[in-house]
């Protein structure tokens, strides 16, 4: 017995002899190309369905949804009594006569176009942001800060112009339809058992490709903006100075930032409007439109 | 800025975890692995059997039952790749090496402990694994996994 001297057998067969890092990487790089691809996919799909709805079905569907918005953000106004709702009548008529100017240089537009003020999106312990956006079924909502924070007429046009460009290519409906087919596969994924992890991946990387898209709309938008404010204003004055303004805003964020953006910098969109309107021979140097709230104010201030 | 960190967070402090997980996770594994080889070649000449009954020439004094059992759980990095391969399918090999930890672990400890009660050997010896639900997930997620070797340890008698 004591002879007897064995050797352990060797049971390397159960253990998997590969890097696990490199099972890692190759993994990521395969789900995250799997969802930039599924990303590519439902973009190009939307993209190729939305022209075929006509924009009375739109409008019919979503005219609930607009009269709910317009009535919590009449709702909210209410709420705010005081001092400044003659600001905002005032507001409310120069938006409305804008957006009515604009239209007029697009007669082949099909839309009943709504404009409202609201600060949506704001959280309450962040800095009103500036901002202005399209709603599908024609609604506009632009923030007050961004009214309040506006040096002319011009520069409210502009934003109304591009969202008016982002109604011409119907990115409103685009971007909610992008968004639905997207979440619901990656609630599919999820659902399916696997970690959390990977649908963060898939996610990222779906965003990312999206948002590439999503800046190229954009600038479309811009471009169809300034046509109708020189079309309407007859020069393009004033229509840089919202960019500007989020320029200032932008300057410590700095380029790394652009992948993740959904708009391009405005540094980049105040020098492509600048070069289109050179194009066009449209001139900046023209005067601007006052704001007629700005002039009560500094009427009442003397 | 604040949502731009945000959205970087949500991405780095994963990532960061999964390389804390990855570099701790595999210095244990082969420490472990490491010392389940020195405790399989110190215990080798014990004959564990998976023999029903004892062969008929032994003279069996006492016979006892002994078991060694393990829970183990997965660690992030594992888990992520599990999860990660659950997708695409194929060989979950960071499960592999876990489960196979634990297997030699279990018998080992069953091994040390008929060592350690003066038998001679352990005959049909059996594994059994189950899982342990966890809490979060409403019970279907997997906290950890169990498992235990057992077997008959038997006395040999003095003919």
């Amino acid at each position: 017995m004591a002879q007897f001297n064995p050797k352990l057998p060797d049971d390397s067969i159960n253990l998997n002899q590969a890097s696990p890092l490199r099972e890692l990487l190759i993994l990521v790089g395969a789900v995250g190309a799997g969802a930039a691809l599924l990303a590519i996919l439902v973009g190009f799909t939307i993209d190729s369905l939305i022209p075929h709805i006509p924009i009375a079905v739109e409008q019919k569907i979503f005219s609930p949804i607009v009269d709910f918005m317009k009535r919590s953000s009449e709702d909210l106004a209410q709420e705010e009594v005081g001092k400044d709702v003659e600001r905002k009548k005032l507001q409310q008529k120069k938006l409305e006569e804008i957006l009515a100017n604009l239209v007029k240089h697009w007669p082949e537009s099909n839309y009943q176009y709504q404009i409202g003020i609201w600060d949506f999106g704001a959280s309450p312990d962040e800095k009103p942001l500036p901002n202005a956006a399209a709603f599908p079924g024609g609604y506009i909502l632009v923030t007050p800060s961004l009214l309040d924070g506006a040096s002319s007429e011009n520069e409210i046009a502009m934003v109304v112009g591009h969202e008016l460009g982002h109604f011409r290519n119907r990115d409103h409906l685009r971007g909610l339809g992008k968004e639905v087919v997207f979440s619901l596969l990656l609630a599919a994924i999820g659902s399916s058992g696997t970690s959390q992890m990977v649908s963060t991946i898939a996610q990222y990387v779906g965003n990312l490709a999206n948002r590439s898209f999503s800046r190229v709309q954009e600038s479309q938008a811009d471009a169809f903006g300034l046509s109708l404010v020189a079309a309407h204003y007859g020069h393009v004055g004033g229509t840089t100075s919202f960019f500007e303004r989020m320029s200032a805003e932008e300057t410590n964020s700095k380029m790394l930032l652009r992948y993740f953006r959904t708009h391009p910098l405005s540094q980049t969109r105040i020098d492509d409007l600048r070069t289109l309107a050179s194009e066009h021979q449209w001139s900046f140097s023209q005067e601007v439109v006052g704001l007629p709230w700005e002039k009560k104010r500094s009427e009442s201030l003397d | 800025m604040e949502a731009f960190w945000g959205g970087w967070l949500h991405l780095l402090l994963p990532i960061c975890l999964l390389m804390v997980a990855f570099v701790v996770g595999s210095q244990r594994e082969q420490n472990h692995f490491r010392k389940l080889k020195e405790r399989e070649y110190k215990t080798r000449t014990f004959p564990t059997l998976t023999f029903r009954q004892a062969p008929p020439s032994w003279t069996i004094e006492s016979s006892d039952l002994v078991m060694g059992s393990v829970v183990i759980s997965l660690d992030y990095f594992k888990r992520f790749l599990a999860g990660l391969r659950s997708l695409v399918g194929g060989r979950v090999g960071s499960y592999e090496s876990l489960l196979d930890r634990a297997r030699r672990e279990s018998l080992l400890r069953m091994k040390e402990v008929a060592i350690k009660g003066g038998y001679d050997a352990v005959i049909n010896v059996r594994f059994e694994t189950s899982r342990l639900a966890s809490s979060g997930q409403n019970g279907s997620g997997t906290a950890g996994v169990e498992l235990m070797a057992y077997g008959t340890a038997i006395k040999l008698g003095s003919e």
